[in-house]
């Protein structure tokens, strides 16, 4: 009983930050109907500036939160240099854009930073132990900003005026325009919110990890990918809910099935669920 | 316009001829990529050796070109920078691979009869694989895998009280690493302790809870850890987020400051590791390579470097003793020639850098050429045993515990 739920709070704390990052591909999605390959890259860039604004003496909080900014502010000039000149182009020539993209920016931190590991600057921290349960601080934290940037995403969405804009040009961009709606400040505001909401699903990722490398974000875009696809590509809800669920499937499949089969569990119960829903848990719109 | 041709022409023919009158040796190594690090460490001292060779005249009056041939540390590219170098680029010897790459152009190498002197493939692969082309100046992971058991076995060694007696094994199902699972397991049954449990994991995943997990339900007092410094990092820290209080054994990768640095000095404070190290006996010459090398480039001596040192001059001398003997200087007649210049012998002047073994045997002498990693005798498949140091981390710095010699693996 002790085990399993030790393996359900590293299953949170996995799907934390799958969900997150889910989040903010789905938002970029949602709006632009384009998946972005390169999105695993500004993960990568969200951790690696964090390190170097903490050896710049600013704390790690503070130093997140101002990375966030700045990644916010590279996935806009980034967008608007690769992207939106091509936006009506059709699939390919975006897909292909973005990975070539991704590998651009990912040789750019290799060229950086170089292609040792770095470490991720969080102090070491003995978990709290209940009799035989250890509860790892780390998770824990990792779980509860993931649950307050969703949160805040959740109210803007829902209530501010750009969140109205946003899902009314998710739902009908030609509408959307015809009612007044300034497309592409919308447009960019998503690029902003997407890169930001990455660039905090890299210093989570790299609060777990501990070890960054430049191939960080791009590995984990694979499992994010998944839980977009469960929940409903385009929904940034059903990508929360679809990322819980696949980061419990990882962590219960290693714990009860074998270590290395982690995310084979995952990958088959995205499979099953996609069998019964193609179109995902939720709807593909916010 | 034909003028212009013409000069043209006889330009590029003897630019032609004269990259044709180099002695190609070929840098088989990851130069980019994950493992980019020892292509980094083998290059300069390499290049300072074949600078030294071409200012010395050459190999009778032939100049030594190094050419790279990229792995990026996987076997398919190394596959294919070994074609190239061999087939293409027409290499006489090759200094490299590591054992991440080698399982994919050993056959090559050996089909095409190019002889290689690697000082970065301690893999078991190539314990008993070859025994006329393959040579390394590094000792295999055989014995770096029966020094662990050795020390951990024997309070001696470790330096404390009592040697530990629960071992768990803990390896990358990767080639570099993989090759030291059997020789850690045997040596361990073999010193009277058999490891409780061995376990394979896949490198490079994101967190490791369920492997350390896995590790701790077998009780242990030391995790023999075999992986990436990455990897190596998130599993001691998710053992240490689930409670574990005991401690660990290391590889060659991980015993430096830079993994301290990664890992955190409180996570790995009291860890044991292994290294290879000098003979005693050569660490004056040592401490004269480590000179030399930052007088050349600048920069410390890394791992790999003595053992590049050692492997270029046996190329290099070989290539020497054959222009002398043979009249040529081919694939044939330097592998002909690299026992030769490396056995002991009675009437034998022992030499320690090309310069002064060139001179020996242009004065008509055979030599035995003894290096920084010992006496570099190679046994019939190319293999050279070399003493191993079990450091420890003490007050957040790697400390030599004390050094295990080679004849106390036997």
């Amino acid at each position: 009983m002790t085990g399993l739920l030790q393996t359900i709070i590293f299953g949170l704390a996995t799907g934390a930050v799958i969900s997150l990052s889910a989040v903010g591909l789905s938002l970029s999605y949602g709006v632009t109907r384009f998946i972005n390959f390169s999105y695993g890259e500004l993960l990568t860039l969200g951790a690696y500036l964090t390190v170097v604004a903490v050896s710049f003496g600013w704390p790690l909080p503070l130093a997140a939160l101002a990375v966030m900014v700045v990644v916010g502010i590279v996935g806009v000039l980034l967008a608007r240099q690769f992207f939106d000149p091509i936006l009506e182009r059709g699939f390919l020539p975006l897909l292909v854009t973005s990975v070539g993209l991704a590998f651009m920016l990912q040789n750019l931190v290799r060229m950086t930073f170089g292609s040792s590991p770095i470490r991720f600057p969080l102090p070491l921290l003995r978990p709290w132990r209940a009799g035989e349960l250890f509860l790892p601080k780390v998770p824990v934290l990792v779980v509860v900003i993931a649950i307050i940037a969703m949160l805040a995403v959740h109210l803007m969405l829902r209530y501010s005026r750009m969140g109205k804009m946003m899902r009314a040009t998710s739902d009908n961009p030609t509408l959307a325009r015809a009612s007044g709606i300034a497309t592409a400040r919308v447009l960019a505001t998503t690029w902003f919110l997407s890169a930001a909401i990455a660039a905090l699903g890299g210093v989570l990722l790299g609060m777990t990890q501990i070890a960054l490398q430049p191939i960080m974000g791009w590995s984990f875009l694979l499992v994010v990918f998944a839980a977009v696809l469960l929940g409903g590509i385009g929904n940034p809800y059903g990508a929360m809910l679809g990322a819980l669920i696949v980061g419990l499937g990882i962590e219960l499949g290693a714990t009860y099935i074998a270590p290395d089969y982690g995310h084979a569990f995952a990958f088959a119960l995205l499979v099953v669920v996609l069998l019964i829903r193609p179109r995902g848990l939720l709807r593909g719109s916010f | 316009m034909k003028r212009t041709l013409l000069i043209l022409t006889t330009v590029l023919g003897g630019f032609a001829m004269a990259q044709d009158d180099t002695l190609k040796i070929g840098l088989l190594l990851p130069f980019t990529g994950q493992y980019d690090w020892v292509g980094a460490n083998v290059q300069p001292v390499a290049q300072m050796i074949a600078d030294e060779v071409n200012a010395s005249g050459g190999i009778d009056g032939a100049e030594i070109r190094l050419l790279q041939g990229d792995t990026e540390g996987t076997v398919d590219t190394g596959f294919t920078a070994a074609q190239k170098l061999i087939n293409a680029d027409g290499v006489l010897g090759l200094i490299g691979p590591t054992s991440l790459s080698i399982s994919g152009s050993q056959q090559l190498i050996v089909d095409s009869g190019v002889p290689i002197v690697t000082p970065t493939a301690g893999t078991t692969a190539l314990d008993e694989f070859n025994t006329e082309y393959i040579f390394r100046t590094v000792p295999s992971d055989s014995l770096g895998g029966r020094a662990i058991a050795r020390a951990a076995t024997d309070s001696e060694y470790l330096g404390t009280g009592s040697a530990f007696s629960r071992p768990v094994l803990m390896v990358a199902r990767a080639p570099a690493m993989v090759s030291f699972e059997e020789p850690v397991q045997t040596s361990f049954a073999d010193f009277g302790t058999p490891v409780v449990a061995s376990l394979q994991f896949t490198p490079d995943k994101p967190t490791y809870r369920s492997e350390a997990m896995e590790a701790l339900s077998h009780d242990p007092d030391v995790i023999v850890l075999v992986a990436s410094p990455e990897d190596s990092a998130r599993i001691m820290q998710a053992a240490f987020q689930a409670g574990y209080e005991g401690t660990w054994f290391v590889t060659q990768d991980q015993t430096t400051d830079d993994y301290i640095d990664l890992a955190t000095s409180a996570l790995v404070e009291g860890i044991y590791g292994l290294e290879e190290v000098a003979a005693p006996e050569s660490a004056e010459l040592n401490a004269t390579f480590a000179e030399r090398l930052k007088a050349y480039n600048g920069q410390d001596a890394q791992i790999f470097g003595t053992n590049t040192y050692d492997a270029m001059n046996v190329m290099a001398l070989a290539m020497a003793r054959a222009a002398r003997d043979d009249g040529e200087v081919t694939r044939a007649t330097i592998t002909a020639n690299i026992r030769p210049v490396t056995d002991p012998g009675a009437d034998k002047v022992v030499v320690h850098d090309f310069t002064s073994g060139k001179e020996a045997l242009e004065a008509g002498n055979e030599i035995d050429y003894q290096g920084l990693v010992g006496p570099v005798d190679f046994d019939e498949y190319g293999n050279i045993t070399a003493p191993f140091a079990i450091k420890r981390v003490v007050d957040g710095a790697w400390t030599t515990v004390t050094i295990l010699p080679a004849d106390a693996l036997q």
